[in-house]
């Protein structure tokens, strides 16, 4: 038997099933939660903190995909302080990497009104692309590191783990281990990660041919 | 960023999982596949060849205009032409014609026995059902097969013999809810990526246990609690052993045995000699395994089995799979959700061919051809005169090679490519060389359509619509994205179209070819073969439905067998050991057991002619490192294996992968093809080849012998 | 030092500043930056929580007026920015953001707004980072930023 439990999102009263998650409750009831790195096919993270929000009792913003909807729970999903908090890592990220083929970033930058200008003339993570499989290419410059990629290559779909967050900090890049190219790994080109990339950083090689008739990718 | 034009939601073309696809479309190409995170038997993930392989489709190679040989060939004269300068084109009128004129030429000479038909597990059911009705309704013949013959066709006469029914009983997915499962003779991370991957969630994420039963070492061992490695062919003794130890430690499940199926006393006495001990003594298998393998899966609240070819690929395969089902029977793991015997379809229609009788023994839904009831409703389903069709079994794939020039005169290929498929592949040339008239069907120009006198360019599995019936007996739609490359045509329409030419040549009242789309046909197949009755194209547009489908309102089955068999009981077989054909010996002292790589297709029409080939461009030996010490084999060497029917040179991959004593060769590599060394002799009921075992010599040879492709591995 | 005495108290034991005190940091590169008139807080859970000081690692570093305390705000910046893991967003890219500003404030290049990106940045970490380790990240500079807003560029 499926235990249920009770909230409160917004003022509205929510029933949902124990273990689910905020986000998951708040979903069942057409509140939407903003998300980045989330995606229903992984074990969520709350690496983005798009979706954080207001609970009664905590002191800081909670990720709502990672927090488990609890009995007598209150919760608010939109704040001044809930809005700083999504509108400047959106600006930050946009000074940071490549999001013009992300576009649940570029939605979410008109609505909450971020300038993407804003932190602009710091560093920014421009790596080359890698292009050394015959099956797909990664452009890291539009990695946005939702880390959706490592886990559909480990325990949320293929087992392979070919792939993994290297380095730290705003240095952190997804990466084989030793840096090897892809064919030298434990890599079966399932494409699960391009399958799950939400910013054009993994391609399969004929899309970006399409894109740069020009020549190979380098 | 590309925009795709459109996204055609279909059916993925390679193996048997059936994975949604969602095909990016631009300017008429594929650019990229993706699949929704919602499909039933997929959730969203795909592997290698269905994600990146679709590109054969746009391949420079493809032919897609009708091709007419220009030197005539003749019996014991024809030869291979690869190169198109032996071809000339023709039109689709002109190349019809001259098969409508040379089909029906040998059939007044020769009759219904002088023709016969390969038909195509790549193909849709629609395509498939045509082509046997084509053949059993205009030349009177039921010399029709497909690959089914070279795959499953020991799991399928065990499964009918003992239940009723050839199919899986439960859906794949089904594995979340098993406790304990067996996968034996399934290189199942390679073969079936998708429903890997459910098996490793299984274990690593529901805590099932896992138990191969394989000569290889192959991915899913990582994940197994028990690794029984066995000698290739010693699969009766092994699962007759844990038979024996399941009844002589009381784990049978009595009730079961006594309410669903019979024959046991006699099963149970045939047991006796089959001791743990016994079975290590020819298998290699410790006996400590098979005895907590037989107490694990008889033990659990739910057990599945699920295998693939090493199961049935021998020349005792039907006596395998039948080691299998008395496992199931006797512990009655069998007819709930999370159980059941699994035999996993390789291509991605063979379930559907078969089930729309593209097979020799067979009418659609597996109604005997010998059965006048069947044969009966047949002459009245194909306006043909009452007893009028042939109630006679026809030939089966191996059968028909062996019969060109004896009683087979023309043979017609519609997207299979036996040249590269069927074993002992020298015999097998000898034999094409006979044909007066060969034509093939097909997108490139294989081994195979080398061979023909006309060749017809068929539509890719993107280019027409239809439907697929995948491993777990779902049928789905596949949907046209781009538009038809050239003058290729799709494979329905050129057997309707031939079928009409034929059906006025010959003065037959039409059995009905006046189509207008797939989806009349799939109507008369539903009207033909019960388990289908209920289907029809609108039914079929989200995730499909499972066979059965009883009619308009079922909802379809995702398990079989929850109250009965199809037979009734489930019946016992007592069993002995054959060994394989082929021992070892002095001269050839090594075990050949032949297969798939993920990165490829069977006989490599498809993939080959595809960026899948620079992943995995070179045919490899694997050899395991105590047989390359005593061969004299580096890992990389290049090395000549031989049997006693042909030789071939690949390269050696020295590896665990691979126990002692065997060695394995993948059969997608034309310039190393495995099928030159395998035997041809068949299981006696189920002709299936015996693919997965043969004596072989491997000798090292210089450097120089064999050219490297650049490579992964 | 026995729990509860007070700040000033604990710096005589510890021999006294030398020349004027300017600030002190409490509780680490995580903690607070205060000033003299914070002298007379008992460093008990009580008292500290009601001035809005953290305890920390228990560590209290002492800076005279000789001392340029953008210059220590920066060093724990940087060793912010050094030590973040890159998991979540506000610090993985925090850090490094609030690094950037004060050094280029430090280098005179300040761009209109910074301030009030310091506190964007800083908020964002402190609310909204996955650890502790975001969470602190900005303690310092926004303490600051209270304490001593001449330090730091102005609209």
């Amino acid at each position: 038997m499926t235990e249920t439990v009770h909230l409160t999102i917004n003022r509205l009263t929510v029933e949902t099933t124990r273990g689910a998650t905020v986000l998951d409750a708040a979903g069942a009831i057409g509140i939407d939660i903003p998300t980045l790195c989330y995606d229903p096919r992984c074990a969520p993270n709350g690496l983005c903190r798009m979706c954080v929000v207001e609970a009664t009792g905590a002191r800081l913003l909670q990720a709502a995909c990672v927090t488990r909807a609890v009995e007598g729970m209150t919760i608010t999903t939109e704040s001044p302080r809930i809005t700083r908090a999504r509108r400047t890592v959106l600006e930050m990220l946009a000074a940071s990497t490549d999001l013009s083929e992300t576009p649940d970033a570029l939605a979410q930058i008109a609505e909450t009104g971020a300038d993407i200008a804003r932190f602009a003339g710091g560093r920014e993570r421009r790596p080359p692309v890698v292009a050394d499989n015959p099956m797909f290419v990664r452009d890291y410059a539009k990695c946005i590191l939702c880390w959706r990629c490592v886990q559909v290559c480990a325990e949320d779909a293929q087992y392979a783990f070919a792939i993994n967050f290297d380095g730290r900090g705003f240095d952190t890049q997804i990466a084989t281990f030793f840096g090897k190219p892809l064919p030298e790994t434990t890599c079966v080109f399932c494409g699960q990660c391009v399958g799950v990339c939400p910013s054009g950083a993994l391609k399969p090689l004929r899309a970006w041919e399409l894109e740069h008739p020009d020549g190979p990718a380098a | 960023m590309v925009t795709p034009d459109r996204i055609t939601t279909t059916t993925c073309p390679f193996c048997g999982v059936g994975c949604k696809l969602q095909l990016h479309i631009k300017d008429d190409a594929i650019y990229q596949v993706t699949s929704p995170s919602d499909a039933v038997v997929n959730h969203g993930n795909l592997c290698v060849k269905g994600r990146f392989g679709t590109d054969f489709i746009h391949h420079r190679k493809r032919v897609t205009t009708p091709l007419i040989r220009r030197q005539p060939q003749t019996p014991g004269g024809r030869t291979q032409a690869f190169d198109r300068a032996a071809w000339r084109e023709a039109t689709w009128d002109e190349a019809l014609e001259l098969v409508t004129d040379r089909l029906t030429g040998i059939y007044a000479k020769h009759g219904p026995d002088g023709l016969a038909a390969f038909s195509c597990a790549k193909a849709t059911n629609e395509d498939n059902y045509l082509l046997q009705k084509l053949f059993r309704a205009l030349f009177r013949t039921n010399n029709i097969d497909h690959c089914t013959r070279l795959c499953h066709a020991g799991s399928v006469v065990a499964l009918m013999d003992a239940l009723g029914s050839a199919a899986m009983s439960n859906t794949a997915a089904e594995v979340a809810l098993s406790d304990v499962f067996i996968v034996t003779g399934s290189n199942t991370a390679e073969t079936h990526p998708i429903i890997a991957l459910q098996m490793k969630a299984a274990v690593r994420k529901r805590g099932a246990k896992l138990i191969v039963i394989d000569p290889r070492r192959i991915e899913m061992v990582d994940y197994a609690a028990l690794w029984l490695p066995l000698r290739p062919g010693t699969d009766v003794p092994v699962f007759s052993a844990i038979a024996h130890v399941i009844a002589r430690d009381g784990l049978a499940n009595n009730g079961f045995i006594q309410a669903r199926t019979e024959g046991y006393a006699e099963f149970l006495a045939s047991l006796g000699p089959f001791t743990p001990e016994y079975a290590e003594s020819v298998s290699g298998v410790d006996r400590r395994l098979i005895v907590e393998a037989a107490r694990m899966y008889a033990g659990a609240a739910n057990a599945s089995i699920y295998w693939a070819l090493g199961i049935p690929e021998h020349t005792h395969g039907t006596d395998n799979a039948a080691s299998l089902i008395h496992l199931a029977l006797m512990t009655g793991q069998i007819g709930r959700p999370g159980t059941g015997l699994n035999p996993l379809r390789g291509q991605n229609n063979v379930q559907g061919a078969s089930d729309c009788g593209a097979m020799p023994w067979h009418y659609p839904g597996y109604q005997s051809v010998t059965d006048e009831a069947v044969a009966q409703m047949f002459d009245r389903a194909w306006n043909v005169e009452p007893g009028g069709l042939n109630r006679a079994r026809g030939l089966s794939t191996t059968e028909i090679v062996g019969a060109i020039g004896a009683t087979v005169r023309g043979l017609y290929v519609m997207g299979e490519n036996p040249m590269m498929s069927e074993p002992n592949l020298n015999h097998a040339r000898h034999q094409f060389e006979q044909l007066e008239f060969l034509v093939a069907q097909d997108l490139f120009m294989n081994e195979t359509a080398a061979f023909a006198d006309v060749f017809l360019p068929a539509a890719s599995f993107a280019e027409k619509v239809g439907t697929f019936t995948n491993t777990d007996r779902r049928v789905q739609r596949v949907r046209r994205a781009i538009p038809l490359r050239g003058n290729a045509r799709a494979d329905w329409t050129i057997v309707c179209d031939l079928a009409l030419r034929i059906e006025a040549r010959l003065g037959r009242p039409t059995a009905g070819w006046a189509y207008a789309h797939p989806a009349e046909v799939m109507a008369e197949i539903a009207q033909v073969l019960p388990d289908y009755a209920g289907i029809h194209y609108e039914r079929l547009e989200g995730e499909g439905l499972q066979t059965p489908v009883d009619d308009t309102s079922h909802p379809g089955t995702p398990f079989l067998f929850a109250d009965a068999f199809p037979r009734g009981r489930g019946l016992f077989r007592p069993l002995e050991y054959i060994p394989a054909v082929e021992p070892t010996d002095e001269t050839y002292p090594l075990i050949l057991t032949t297969g798939r790589v993920l990165e490829h297709w069977h006989g490599g029409s498809i993939t080959r002619n595809s960026r899948l080939d620079e992943l995995f461009p070179e045919a490899l030996m694997e050899l395991n490192p105590v047989d390359a010490a005593t061969t004299g084999v580096a890992d990389g060497q290049p090395v000549r294996v031989s049997s006693r029917r042909g030789t071939i040179t690949l390269r050696a991959k020295v590896t665990d992968k691979t126990i002692a004593g065997v060695v394995f060769i993948p059969f997608h590599f034309v310039e190393a093809a495995a099928n030159l060394l395998t035997l041809d002799d068949v299981d006696p009921r189920a002709k299936i080849p015996e693919y997965k075992a043969c004596a072989v010599r491997v000798e090292p040879l210089q450097e120089a012998a064999r050219p490297s492709k650049r490579g992964r591995r | 030092m026995p729990f509860g005495i007070s700040l000033g108290e604990l710096l005589e034991r510890a021999g006294g500043v030398n020349g004027h005190l300017q600030a002190l940091l409490v509780g680490g590169a995580a903690g607070a930056l205060v000033g003299p008139e914070a002298l007379g807080t008992r460093l008990s859970m009580e008292d500290m929580r009601a001035a809005g000081l953290p305890l920390g690692s228990g560590v209290v570093m002492v800076f005279n007026r000789t001392r340029d305390l953008g210059e220590p705000i920066r060093r724990i910046a940087r060793f912010f920015a050094h030590e973040s893991c890159g998991k979540c967003y506000p610090c993985q890219l925090g850090t490094q953001r609030q690094t950037e500003i004060l050094e280029r404030a430090a280098a005179g290049a300040a761009l209109p707004g910074d301030r009030q990106r310091l506190l964007d940045v800083g908020w964002t970490m402190t609310d909204a980072s996955l650890c502790g380790l975001g969470q602190t990240a900005a303690s310092v500079t926004l303490s600051a930023l209270k304490r001593w807003p001449e330090l730091f560029p102005n609209d």
